[in-house]
């Protein structure tokens, strides 16, 4: 993928075919880096362990820095800093379609992980895939309320009634319900 | 139990009321997702794997086989009609599919890629049985320091012989191995990276970590590339002369039988190498095809030896895939992976154990596979053009319903909603992984095999001592590894030096 040299343009941030190796450059040199910093983070938290509980871990971190390492020099060998950050500030103000539908499910995800913490798990689903179908998608209303109210009834016939797993409803209901330990 | 009591108790058990229902159920599943473009075996396994918990053994592992088996033969049929291989293991038969539907002949060329799919399976199969003898023996050879080895040796078969690139995929193997450190440690009870977490005490739960890296990657995947999943059928045929020509491909596949004998066993002997998986099979299996007809020169457009060969390849791959996960642990693949994680939620144990004590869980397996890919042939056989609207549905609708349904499955697992979070975190992992060539199945295989290989690193210590890996087993086997990766480097290097000048 990062086999050519990346050399990117001011007018050069959009989706089109040649410009995908740069955003995927900039991309895993992000992704690299996240997961060098991890990994160096692990790396002094394991020298607190017993030498038992740390020997595994020490084992395999130090090829996997050495590996982070080389792969970030064969990264910057393909394309330059100026680059990365420039597609980084470029995705920041929502210029990379692909990133910003992207990041878009990713909240309406979140969302529905509050909404599932709060409401509970039917609400949280059906108002999750009513705006992906409806608000995001644009589809119309029918069948989407129809998805909606489908995917609902499945679950529930799926989960709990044909394998007994009660799912959870949500901090408001066991409230009302006398719970005290959410 | 020996091995008669194992077969008879297993093929029982398989076509029993309990299990033959979550076979079928299993089966139909998995046609579907097969069918539909961009929804991967893995993804099949992984929402399956959800379901696991409140299931007998049989009945999993019928229902988690069963949906495998047969996603195969749905992708087959998608190559065919629409050119678009359901699952990247159908990529072989895209050569001669395509242009036999072309010819009109897509029918022919359908039944005889399911009928190759069954009788290759079956071959597959039966070759795993044969081998269970052997096994039962090998496996007596192999304690925690052959183990510890052999495990290494697999992630370097993984990390090499992927479709992805070496140092991608060897990054992406310790990281696996990485987060299975991740919890207590069992030996002096510390608690390791988990940021003082209890939820994290116990480690990062397998289901939502394959749901995540699997099954919401995909969708984040097609989510992003929107639209309509296939395009119209080119050239569609009346139901009824389909039907005729089905029947007529699944003749010819029969009538081809020592063609599906040689490629089923290039697939089975394949499935038995870590990390190559079903579609080098495939390809493999095509060119072997392509070099012994008498007719090479029409390979690539539209002969039906060439969808024989890879469909048949392709589904005999998994009876030596389980050969070596059944007998070792060690899964060879991201599928075979799942499977190892879905036999430890239902409790049953791989190794001497396995082959000895749950033989008819074995055989459960080898009827499951054969019996799964005769259900989806007969299905194939009825409802091609019904499976084929499947790829009409829009992401629009699948996107959020399948995140409903895998979310859901991420709580179900354990009650908890932590594991829809790791799901999501996964998920985003295994997004990132896949659009930057980073072996997901790598780090599958690494987080499934982490608490093995550090539970066998500490047996070995205490054993062997330090030089535990210069007994004669674990010598051979680190001699395999580090040669196969200095030729690998050694490759890396050259070529690169050619690319330079």
């Amino acid at each position: 993928m990062n086999e050519k040299k990346v050399v990117p343009g001011v007018d050069e941030l959009s989706e089109a075919p040649g410009n995908q190796n740069a955003n995927f450059h900039a991309l895993e040199v992000c992704f690299v880096a996240l997961i060098g910093i991890l990994v160096i983070a692990a790396f002094f938290e394991a020298t607190t362990y017993k030498l038992v509980s740390s020997r595994t871990p020490f084992v395999i971190m130090v090829p996997l820095i050495i590996l982070l390492v080389i792969q970030m020099i064969r990264l910057l060998e393909v394309g330059s800093v100026s680059s990365v950050t420039q597609r980084v500030g470029a995705s920041i103000k929502g210029q990379i379609p692909s990133i910003t539908k992207n990041v878009s499910l990713l909240s309406w995800l979140t969302a529905l992980l509050a909404t599932i913490v709060i409401a509970g798990h039917y609400i949280g689903i059906a108002a999750f895939v009513f705006v992906l179908t409806r608000v995001l998608s644009r589809e119309a209303l029918r069948p989407a309320l129809w998805v909606t109210a489908g995917t609902t009834v499945l679950l529930f016939i799926t989960f709990e009634l044909g394998f007994d797993i009660e799912l959870y409803r949500g901090l408001i209901y066991r409230y009302f319900a006398g719970y005290r330990v959410f | 139990m020996t091995i008669i009591e194992g077969m008879t108790s297993g093929f029982l058990q398989a076509i029993s009321l309990g299990v033959l229902p979550f076979l079928v159920t299993g089966a139909i599943f998995g046609l579907i997702i097969g069918v539909i473009p961009g929804l991967s075996g893995h993804f099949a396994m992984a929402m399956a794997v959800t379901f696991l918990y409140s299931m007998e053994p049989a009945a999993g592992i019928a229902f988690l086989l069963g949906a495998h088996s047969t996603v195969a033969q749905g992708g087959g049929l998608t190559a065919i009609l629409f050119s678009t291989p359901g699952t990247g293991q159908n990529a072989a038969t895209l050569l001669d599919g395509p242009p036999m539907r072309d010819k009109g002949q897509a029918g022919l060329a359908v039944g005889a890629a399911m009928a190759s799919c069954f009788l290759g399976a079956t071959f597959g199969a039966i070759a795993l049985a044969l081998l269970i003898p052997v096994l039962r023996d090998v496996v007596l050879f192999f304690g925690p320091p052959e183990i510890f080895v052999l495990a290494f040796l697999a992630l370097t078969f993984v990390s090499i012989l992927g479709k992805e690139d070496m140092t991608r995929s060897m990054i992406a193997a310790l990281m696996g191995l990485m987060l299975a450190m991740i919890g207590v440690d069992n030996v002096t009870n510390t608690e390791r990276f988990t940021m003082g977490s209890s939820d994290l005490a116990d480690g990062l739960s397998l289901v939502p970590a394959i749901l995540g890296l699997f099954a919401v990657a995909e969708m984040i995947e097609l989510w992003v590339r929107g639209g309509s999943l296939a395009k119209d059928v080119p050239n569609p045929l009346s139901g009824r002369e389909t039907q005729k020509q089905i029947f007529a491909g699944i003749g010819i596949a029969f009538s081809k039988w020592w063609l599906v004998l040689r490629c089923s066993a290039i697939g089975t002997i394949m499935g038995l190498i870590p990390g190559l998986g079903s579609a080098p099979a495939a390809f493999v299996a095509y060119g072997h095809a392509k070099q012994t007809s008498k007719d090479k020169a029409s390979f690539g457009k539209g002969n039906i030896e060439g969808v024989i060969g890879a469909e048949s390849a392709n589904d005999a791959v998994e009876g030596g895939a389980l050969a070596s996960t059944l007998a070792f642990g060690i899964p060879g693949s991201s599928s075979m992976a799942i499977l190892l994680s879905g036999l430890f939620i239902l409790g049953l144990e791989t190794g001497p154990q396995m082959l000895n004590d749950n033989l008819d869980i074995v055989f459960v397996m080898i009827f499951t596979i054969i019996i799964g890919n005769l259900i989806g042939t007969v299905i194939g056989m009825f409802l091609v053009n019904p499976l084929s609207r499947a790829t009409s549905i829009r992401a629009s609708y699948m996107v959020p319903v399948l995140l409903a349904i895998i979310v859901t499955g991420a709580y179900a697992a354990d009650r908890s909603l932590f594991d829809i979070g790791i799901a999501l975190v996964f998920g985003v992992l295994g997004y990132l992984m896949k659009v930057l060539n980073y072996s997901r199945a790598a780090l599958l295989i690494g987080f499934v095999l982490g608490f093995a290989v550090e539970k066998n690193l500490y047996l070995a210590l205490l054993i062997d001592g330090p030089f535990f890996f210069m007994e004669p087993i674990p010598l051979t086997l680190t001699l395999i590894t580090i040669t196969f990766l200095g030729v690998n480097i050694f490759g890396f290097f050259r070529d690169r030096r050619k690319e330079q000048s």
